[in-house]
């Protein structure tokens, strides 16, 4: 009794080790803040502002200096919102696990890893790091002590040709010539030194002495996915979003490029009408399981490593795993709309062995997967509403209507709430092992 | 075998159905004819040793012999039944021996009879002979007769799979006689009010009118005010930093999209292809099992061939998730493995997720 409880509490201290110690145990779910008083200080803003419009204006603007919004850029090539700022960055990481820094696996952990502290809790990199040179060690000890090679050179090659994920990553530098940015901890030296030399021949003015004199560090930025720098923007009103030329995108404006920058050059050229006038838009449909998601309290991250369209989190990557893989279907209510959706991707719905294979994934990652429909309104002058029976249902064609429905369209305060979701869980079952 | 669990991280869980031609099986016997096959150690890759030859070369000869063993019964055990083809489509039996029937069949004026899955499971057994303008049926004969109509070749593999692990496998029943387990005295617990908390109710919702009304007031006399147009500027999201007291009240305001909660028209104006097809109750619960009254279902299965069908769509779930029921497994027959998914509707608006 008292070893079986010793071993399970040396094994959570382990888990505590393995997982993000920096992690604080009173978690902020979302990036914005919220106050005690914030009924009585809406009533007072909506008092001032209506009775003393000019004084309100100082204010007003006050309080929304305190609340001060992050600023993110729009980079349509890569379909993505870039978050520069440092502390922007920690805060949308630690509250609500938003984003991924691009030198680094998911966390922004790309300076972490390059810190040459003392009792320095080890990145989640570093740890997977550590634990593939661990197993390689382990390999390669087996193999020397059941082979019978003796000569010393045979066994080294056998090192060396060893799979990915074997070679030690000190031979990686060797070989290659090139530091592994990824997985090992590159010294910051190293690279100034490699900047350094770079600058020196190009600018031969007397900038010079100040290029060589000064620190050049690589910043890490955070990359949002549209999903997520909408939700920010769209729904807590926390982000702002800048594109290409440095101009503020109001929210209707980021719903636009996000939904024509959703579709793909080659199915650009196939579809008929534009994206801004697709009900079935990719960005709406995930936008949509997305907001979701993620109004019922859940973190939702990719789900490329899985397979599907998303994974959910109950708390955030860093505390455990998730439970959940999503799969997003839409569904068309109206005969007129394409069944089959050939340009949101290729369903999984079409055949048993896809089918089988995703379950087959989530069986081995020890998650549920949850097929999340999309129901597509026929249009949107025409709402879906819970109560209305079906078989009235018919697309409109008048043209006043159509107008009517791209305005709408446009308008995501208008527009979003006209999907709605159903969810479906699909779960593996051996009946031998039920009964 | 040590490098078998680092190199397979793989669950145990589907191996039985395994056949790769590296892995070997070594078949024991118990002594006797009509002995049990057991499976033995598997080894993990052939070696090319002569030892090892030799064992799968006997496990593969044990294999055959107990293949080729002459079924046999005895006269006493054996239950007697004729064929009624189409329109019937069903065994009825003339002579009666041994207890199946406590869980299979179904009785009409007092003769009992069968349908053909469950008569052809009993004859492939050994237990039932099946005549047939008089002639007794051989195996083959009975699998073109029997296997028509309903019952697909993919249903009776389900049926017989099931039936063979232990469980109780029937044709759903018509709605009418369908009895839930639900005894009239639970339901009519449901509909008595208790008298005080009816009244707290009541007050409850007096206060909260007027409290909506008084809000409501309000927000008309500041409506009345001139405007200004900051106002309307501001509204650009959902929610803002400072407008809410706690983070569940800024989920509650997120929560724009809702759930669809009625049915879905039919797909493509045609019938689904797909119907519960068995019933399936648990072995440990066979001897509760009443024919009459059977009880809900430990599984309602639905059967699919993966050639020729495809994963239903959403309004094909309409039709399964009735009267309360809210998962269907489907079986889905591939050649001869049988895969089995679990379909469930789920809400996520109940799942309760830790917000701090």
């Amino acid at each position: 009794m008292r070893n079986g409880k010793m071993s399970s509490q040396s094994s959570t201290k382990k888990e505590n080790k393995k997982l993000n110690t920096r992690k604080t145990s009173v978690t902020i779910p979302l990036p914005i803040s919220v106050s005690k008083t914030s009924f009585l200080t809406n009533i007072f803003k909506t008092f001032l502002a209506n009775r003393f419009p000019f004084l309100s204006y100082y204010y007003i603007n006050n309080i929304q200096k305190s609340c001060v919004k992050t600023r993110g850029s729009f980079d349509a090539h890569s379909n993505s919102v870039i978050v520069s700022e440092k502390q922007a960055i920690q805060k949308l990481w630690m509250q609500g696990s938003f984003g991924k820094g691009n030198l680094s696996r998911s966390e922004p952990t790309f300076e972490w890893r390059n810190e040459k502290k003392e009792d320095q809790p080890l990145s989640p990199e570093q740890i997977t790091q550590n634990r593939r040179i661990a197993r390689a060690r382990r390999k390669k000890n087996k193999k020397n002590a059941s082979t019978s090679i003796t000569n010393n050179e045979d066994r080294k090659e056998i090192i060396d040709v060893n799979d990915k994920g074997n070679i030690e990553p000190t031979s990686l530098i060797d070989t290659l010539g090139l530091p592994d940015i990824a997985s090992t901890s590159v010294s910051i030296e190293q690279i100034k030194e490699i900047d350094v030399d770079e600058n020196y021949n190009d600018n031969k003015d007397d900038d010079d002495n100040i290029m060589q004199n000064q620190a050049i560090s690589i910043q890490e930025h955070l990359q949002l996915t549209t999903e997520e720098a909408f939700f920010l923007c769209f729904g807590l009103g926390c982000l702002e979003i800048y594109d290409a030329n440095d101009n503020l995108m109001t929210t209707h404006d980021c719903w636009n490029a996000f939904r024509t920058s959703s579709v793909s050059n080659i199915t650009l050229n196939a579809l008929q009408d534009s994206p801004l006038t697709q009900l079935d838009n990719p960005f709406i449909l995930r936008y949509v399981v997305y907001h979701y998601f993620r109004s019922l309290g859940w973190v939702v991250k990719g789900g490329m490593k899985f397979g599907c369209d998303y994974v959910l989190y109950e708390k955030g990557p860093e505390y455990k795993h998730a439970e959940y893989c999503v799969i997003v279907l839409p569904y068309y209510l109206s005969a007129n709309n394409n069944m089959n959706n050939n340009h949101f991707r290729h369903n999984v719905m079409t055949s048993w062995r896809l089918m089988s294979n995703l379950s087959r994934v989530c069986v081995q990652v020890k998650k549920s997967l949850v097929l999340c429909y999309v129901i597509i309104p026929p249009s949107l002058s025409d709402p879906i509403s819970n109560s209305q029976s079906h078989e009235q249902i018919q697309p409109s064609t008048s043209s006043d209507n159509d107008q009517h429905h791209n305005d709408d369209l446009n308008n995501p305060f208008k527009c979003i709430k006209h999907y709605k979701i159903k969810e479906v869980l699909i779960k593996r079952c051996t009946p031998e092992r039920v009964k | 075998m040590d490098e078998v669990s680092e190199n397979c991280e793989e669950t145990t869980v589907d191996q039985e159905g395994d056949f790769d031609i590296l892995t070997f099986a070594t078949k024991e016997r118990k002594s006797g004819v009509g002995g049990i096959l057991k499976r033995g150690v598997k080894d993990f890759e052939p070696d090319g040793s002569n030892r090892q030859n030799e064992l799968l070369t006997e496990s593969l000869n044990t294999l055959q012999d107990f293949l080729q063993e002459e079924r046999s019964g005895s006269s006493r055990q054996i239950c007697k039944a004729t064929w009624h083809p189409a329109p019937i489509n069903k065994a009825h039996i003339t002579t009666i021996h041994g207890n199946h029937f406590h869980n299979m069949g179904h009785t009409i004026k007092g003769e009992i009879w069968l349908y053909p899955e469950e008569a052809l499971l009993l004859m492939e057994r050994g237990a039932l002979v099946i005549d047939y303008d008089d002639v007794p049926m051989s195996i083959q004969h009975a699998y073109t007769m029997l296997i028509r109509e309903w019952l697909t070749l993919e249903k009776y593999q389900v049926y017989a799979y099931l039936k063979r692990i232990g469980y109780t496998v029937i044709r759903p029943l018509p709605q009418d006689s369908l009895q839930t387990s639900t005894s009239p005295q639970e339901k009519l617990q449901g509909t008595i009010i208790n008298p005080l908390s009816s009244y707290t109710a009541l007050l409850l919702s007096r206060i909260t009118f007027i409290s909506t009304s008084f809000s409501r007031l309000i927000s008309n006399f500041f409506k009345f005010l001139p405007r200004s147009d900051l106002h309307e500027e501001e509204i650009n999201s959902i929610v803002t930093s400072e407008s809410c007291d706690t983070y569940e009240q800024v989920f509650t305001k997120l929560q724009i999209i809702q759930r669809y909660n009625i049915d879905l028209p039919t797909y493509n104006g045609q019938e689904s292809p797909y119907n519960i097809d068995f019933h399936v109750y648990k072995p440990s619960d066979s001897n509760k099992y009443k024919k009459k009254n059977p009880g809900v279902p430990f599984f309602r299965v639905v059967v699919a061939c993966a050639e020729s069908s495809q994963p239903p769509v959403l309004s094909m779930f309409e039709n399964l998730f009735k009267d309360g029921n809210s998962s269907v497994l489907f079986a889905v027959v591939d050649g001869a493995n049988i895969s089995f998914l679990e379909f469930k509707d789920m809400n996520f608006k109940n799942v309760n997720v830790k917000i701090v």
